[in-house]
């Protein structure tokens, strides 16, 4: 009994340990950078983001490339310079925090003449092919809410 | 003549031999024509050859002594030949002679008192082959042999007192010499005594004479008196006061004629008033065919010498004086002409008053010439050279006064009034090769000129010299050189230029075609003058004493094409060139060439102006730059290839400035073919640039395209009454500056100095520096115009001693990007690297901020009362506690609209916090602030300043956290830098 009895606690724990910590809003298979690759529209707004593929924009390190533009403030695609202003460094990561899955969107702005960098991090709350959620990791309160463009 | 002379003289003596005859017939022999009949007939049947008929002989000797007179009714010689005007060689109805036969036989001197042939018809005449008709009288073989032997006469002197001829009809022809003469109702009388006294008169009432084809008379009346010294044995005779009248013409000679070897004179001649139109008629065509045109009207006296050789060809004449009246003409003349049978060498010195229309004639059919002259003129030339107004073979001078003139040539026409004219042709001193023809001064009362619709000109008096080429030849191109002084006004216009000028002393060369309008004529021009008004198309100038030298001279390809220069050095000038430009300045002095293209729109590309200018106290005005440009001095050169300013100093609206340096290619840059290239100095004690940029922005952006800008200003609604200062992109333009004062928006900056460039369409400032009241500056900044609602603008910004309320207050929309700046009062350090695009009316477009920032600041005052209240509430600060804060450090970097404050340590009274958080453009926040002394404890500061959340929250931060300086705008700002310059390197195409 006794032996019974630890059994069943170790099961129990196994079986809470053993369980996902997925936030409630799931992302979905496939891999998360890949699902990232794409155009999104902000919602309510015209303000674009476009993440690139290393196919299309050969990656630096572990980072790949993407840019944004705002069409509210009169900023278009063909007004950004390559890797300037508007662009940005991005790679997704995945951590277990708390027992918890959390995929870590790292971004770097670029400026039009070079060489800062602004970096800056958020956590992905939702992401699947469709949609998009993020929310700057100090402060979860802000989330941005994106539909997929292309 | 000679052959003419001695059948004459054999005859007169053979006659006087038959008298003789008759004479000593009658002595021995009773007195009567029945005895002395056949006598005399017997007789001249031996002395005569031909054919004749002796009528009754009657003569008287005692009622007639010592002399006997001697009477034939009817004396006749006919002697046909072949071609002979007739077969009658003599026929005297009557030959009365009386003769003094004691004086013949005793001392062998034959006097004769009377020999009359009253009725006398003669035909005299010579074979081509030069047999003559009147050649029947038998002399002795030798003298038949030798016909150019000596003639001499068979007694010792001859004395006849009277002889007296007359006949209705004389005649000779001479087919070997192609002479005819033919006297009609001549009356021949004359005297010899001893043949040193001759006197011989004819006249004729009708005298028709001919030479080869040349009719020499034609029905003239003649009559002759000479007396003369014959010397029959060397053909030499010399005139006492012999008289010759050919109709009314009346000619007076004296001198010696010589026969022997050839025709030789050397007479003095005088005439009666000789009237030209009748004299004209009288002379052979051939004489009259070179003027028959002329009609030429009026009279002339002469008194000359003569001398003439036919064998030698050689003539002279001297003319004592000659006058002519001329159509309304009157010329005197003194003087020489040599070489009368050939080319005729004039030295003439004449004294004229002559109509110019009376010359017309002899001047070029597009000339024509009105008004007087008079005064004295010398000639020496050929009057062929002179008839054909070759006037540059000979000598022509002349000192003349000309009233009225009015001279005009194709286009040309000059008039003047009253003008002394001294003048010499050819021009013994030329100054160039071509104004070899004609050197002259005029002292003239006016003066007006023209040429048809190119040139004109009006002088008061003054002084005009001229040099010119030929202009009577047919060489359309006139070649002038001009001198005028004048005290007086000269008004010039050419085409489109006009002057007025003062006083001038002129001194110009000119060169121009009067067939081809399309050429340029060449102008070579120096003058002084004190005062000159002048304009050209639309450029207008008034110079006060002043000098100028100027050219215009058609282009070496394209002689259409027209090369100006000119130097001019005045004590005034005002100037404007159409709507473009007016100046005024004092002294000044201008070296300028242009080259004139007709093809090109802009004025600077339609002149090709090349200057170089130095003036004082000038002022300027253009279009493009509303204020007045006031220039107290400047040195420069121009050209569209480059424009250097050596030494400036301008006064321009609010701003002075000097200015030096170079700016290249400004004639491509205004066709659009290149770069506007430029390296300026400029200095200033005070500059707005605010006006500045009002003045030079550009049309567009430097991607906009004419669509764009036009749809752009359609669709803009807030902006779109912006005009933003758009950077032009084909300028290359580095300005070094060093400005004492500069207003810039609402503040101004002291010691402002550094580098601005304008360049591939970006405008940089580098390291420019300057002091103002909210703090000690430097600046980086690069400012560029993609689109004209999408301005770029980035800077590296670093400010000393900061008082930031003034800072707040300089830069607008700084609270924008730095919010929290405008809670903080006192004094700072501030870094700044950011960049942003602005909309037209340079509001930042938030969505394209990008930056970092550090502050340093101690002794601040942070925040207001009421929000200081309610944290120092919180943490029960001491209530004496003033809102300072010892020191403060933060870095923040801007993205869009959030600022990120990295975690900095703030003092206050006892209190240490860490203080980090966000802070939004809309001026909400979210901060967390961990106090690390006196008690650790955490505080989550969020909302707006008017609606602030505080609430407890777990410690973000260690108890020692100290923050890391990530030194993020020293590394950016030293790169910004770097890839700013290397940013210009790029090449931007101009469109």
């Amino acid at each position: 009994m006794k032996k019974f009895s630890y059994l069943l606690v170790l099961c129990t724990l196994v079986l809470l340990g053993a369980n996902s910590c997925t936030p409630k809003d799931e992302v979905a298979s496939p891999q998360p950078d890949r699902l990232l690759i794409g155009t999104w529209q902000e919602n309510a707004t015209r303000h674009f983001v476009r993440f690139l593929s290393a196919d299309e924009d050969p990656m630096v390190g572990e980072y790949r490339f993407g840019y944004e533009w705002d069409e509210d403030d009169d900023v278009h695609p063909e007004d950004l310079i390559w890797h300037g202003n508007g662009w940005f460094k991005w790679k997704v990561e995945t951590d277990t925090v708390s027992h918890k899955s959390v995929i870590r969107l790292t971004e770097i702005q670029l400026m039009d003449n070079g060489g800062a960098e602004l970096p800056d991090t958020y956590i992905i709350t939702t992401l699947n092919s469709t949609t998009f959620e993020y929310a700057p990791e100090d402060n979860l309160k802000f989330t941005h809410c994106f539909t997929k463009a292309d | 003549m000679k052959k003419l002379f001695k059948i004459l003289g054999i005859t007169l003596g053979s006659l006087v031999a038959l008298v003789l005859v008759v004479a000593a017939v009658a002595v021995w022999c009773v007195f009567t024509p029945d005895k002395l009949t056949p006598v005399v007939r017997q007789v001249s049947d031996k002395f005569i050859s031909c054919e004749h008929e002796v009528g009754e002989v009657d003569l008287t000797f005692f009622s007639t002594f010592p002399e006997f007179a001697l009477r034939i009714n009817g004396l006749y010689l006919i002697n046909p030949m072949e071609g002979a005007q007739s077969d009658t060689l003599l026929a005297a109805p009557k030959v009365v002679a009386r003769v003094n036969p004691v004086e013949f036989l005793k001392n062998n001197n034959l006097i004769v008192r009377e020999l009359s042939l009253p009725d006398v018809q003669a035909n005299i005449f010579i074979n081509p082959d030069g047999q003559t008709n009147f050649d029947v009288f038998v002399t002795s073989p030798d003298t038949t042999a030798e016909d150019t032997a000596a003639f001499s006469l068979p007694f010792d002197s001859l004395s006849v007192e009277g002889i007296s001829l007359t006949s209705p009809c004389l005649s000779f022809v001479d087919k070997k010499d192609s002479i005819n003469a033919l006297l009609l109702n001549t009356d021949l009388s004359g005297s010899v005594d001893g043949w040193d006294d001759v006197m011989l008169r004819l006249k004729s009432e009708s005298v028709s004479a001919t030479l080869g084809q040349t009719q020499y008379a034609d029905n003239v009346q003649l009559q002759l008196s000479v007396p003369a010294e014959v010397y029959l044995d060397s053909m030499h005779f010399v005139l006492h006061d012999a008289e010759l009248a050919v109709n009314q013409f009346e000619l007076g000679l004296d001198g010696t004629v010589d026969l022997n070897p050839s025709f030789r004179t050397d007479l003095s001649l005088r005439t009666n008033d000789w009237e030209i139109e009748p004299l004209l008629q009288l002379l052979p065509s051939s004489f009259t065919d070179g003027i028959k045109d002329l009609r030429l009207k009026g009279d002339f006296q002469l008194s000359a010498a003569a001398q003439l050789n036919m064998q030698s060809r050689q003539s002279h004449v001297h003319i004592d004086q000659l006058e002519a009246n001329v159509w309304n003409s009157a010329v005197k003349a003194q003087g020489d002409i040599d070489d009368l049978l050939g080319k005729m060498w004039l030295d003439l010195s004449l004294n004229l008053d002559v109509p110019l229309k009376d010359v017309a004639r002899w001047i070029p059919q597009n000339m024509s010439v009105n008004g007087a002259v008079n005064g004295t003129a010398s000639a020496q030339i050929f009057l062929d050279d002179l008839t054909a107004m070759h006037l540059e073979k000979g000598k022509i001078a002349g000192d003349l006064c000309l009233a009225d003139i009015d001279f005009r040539m194709d286009s040309l026409m000059a008039a003047f009034d009253k003008t002394r004219l001294q003048f010499s042709i050819p021009n013994a001193q030329p100054s160039r090769k071509a104004l070899g023809w004609l050197a002259a001064t005029l002292q003239m009362s006016e003066l007006t000129f023209r040429q048809t619709g190119t040139v004109s000109a009006d002088l008061d008096p003054g002084t005009l010299q001229i040099e010119s080429g030929n202009i009577l030849s047919s060489d359309p191109v006139i070649y002038a050189k001009v001198g005028l002084r004048s005290s007086g006004k000269l008004h010039a216009e050419m085409d489109s230029m006009a002057a007025v000028m003062q006083a001038p002393d002129l001194n110009a060369y000119a060169e121009f075609d009067t067939k081809d309008a399309s050429k340029i004529p060449v102008l070579v021009a120096n003058m002084t003058f004190d005062d000159l008004q002048g304009n050209y198309t639309d450029i207008a100038a008034h110079l006060r004493k002043s000098a100028l030298k100027a050219s215009i001279v058609g282009g070496r390809r394209d002689k259409s094409v027209p090369l100006l220069s000119a130097q001019i050095s005045t004590t005034a000038l005002d100037a404007s060139m159409g709507d473009s430009l007016t100046a005024k300045t004092a002294n000044f002095s201008l070296s300028a060439k242009a080259r004139y293209n007709s093809k090109a729109d802009k004025l600077l590309l339609k002149w090709n102006p090349k200057l170089d200018v130095e003036l004082k106290h000038g002022e300027v005005k253009v279009p493009a730059l509303p204020p007045l440009i006031e220039i107290p001095q400047i040195k420069f050169a121009y050209s569209n290839r480059d424009f250097v300013i050596d030494t400036s100093r301008v006064l321009l609206g609010n701003s002075d400035f000097c200015l030096s340096g170079e700016i290249k290619n400004i004639g491509k840059w205004i066709q659009q073919k290149d770069t506007l290239l430029g390296v300026l100095n400029f200095t200033s004690a005070r500059t707005d640039v605010n006006e500045f940029m009002e003045w030079f922005s550009a049309d567009k952006g430097s991607e906009e395209t004419a669509d764009s800008v036009s749809s752009a200003s359609a669709e803009a609604t807030s902006v779109e009454d912006a005009q933003p200062f758009l950077v032009p992109t084909d300028v290359n333009l580095t300005l070094n500056t060093h400005i004492d004062e500069t207003i810039i928006f609402n503040q101004v900056a002291r010691n402002l100095g550094g580098q601005i460039y304008i360049q591939n369409g970006r405008l940089v400032l580098e390291e420019v520096g300057f002091v103002c009241r909210a703090a000690k500056l430097q600046l980086t900044a690069m400012y560029r115009t993609p689109r004209r609602n999408h301005l770029y603008l980035g800077f590296d910004y670093h400010m000393l001693d900061v008082n930031i309320q003034e800072l707040v207050n300089m830069i607008p929309g700084l609270t924008t990007m730095v919010p929290m700046l405008d809670a903080f009062r006192g004094n700072a350090e501030f870094h700044l690297a950011a960049e942003t695009y602005l909309k037209a009316n340079y509001e930042p477009k938030r969505s394209t901020l990008r930056g970092a920032c550090s502050i340093f600041g101690k002794d601040l005052v942070v925040m207001d009362n009421e929000t200081f209240s309610k944290i120092s509430k919180l943490l029960m600060f001491k209530k004496k506690t003033e809102n300072l804060v010892d020191s403060i450090s933060a870095e923040m970097t801007l993205y869009k609209n959030e600022i990120n404050v990295y975690p900095f340590c703030v003092s206050i009274d006892n209190y240490m916090a860490a203080l980090g958080g966000r802070h939004n453009l809309d001026m909400s926040f979210d901060y967390h602030i961990n106090l690390l002394k006196p008690v650790y404890l955490g505080v989550d500061v969020s909302g707006t300043f008017d609606n602030l959340d505080i609430k407890l929250a777990p410690c973000r931060y260690a108890q020692d956290f100290r923050p890391l300086f990530h030194n993020k705008v020293n590394t950016q700002s030293a790169e910004l830098r770097t890839l700013i310059r290397e940013s210009m390197r790029k090449n931007v195409k101009i469109q």
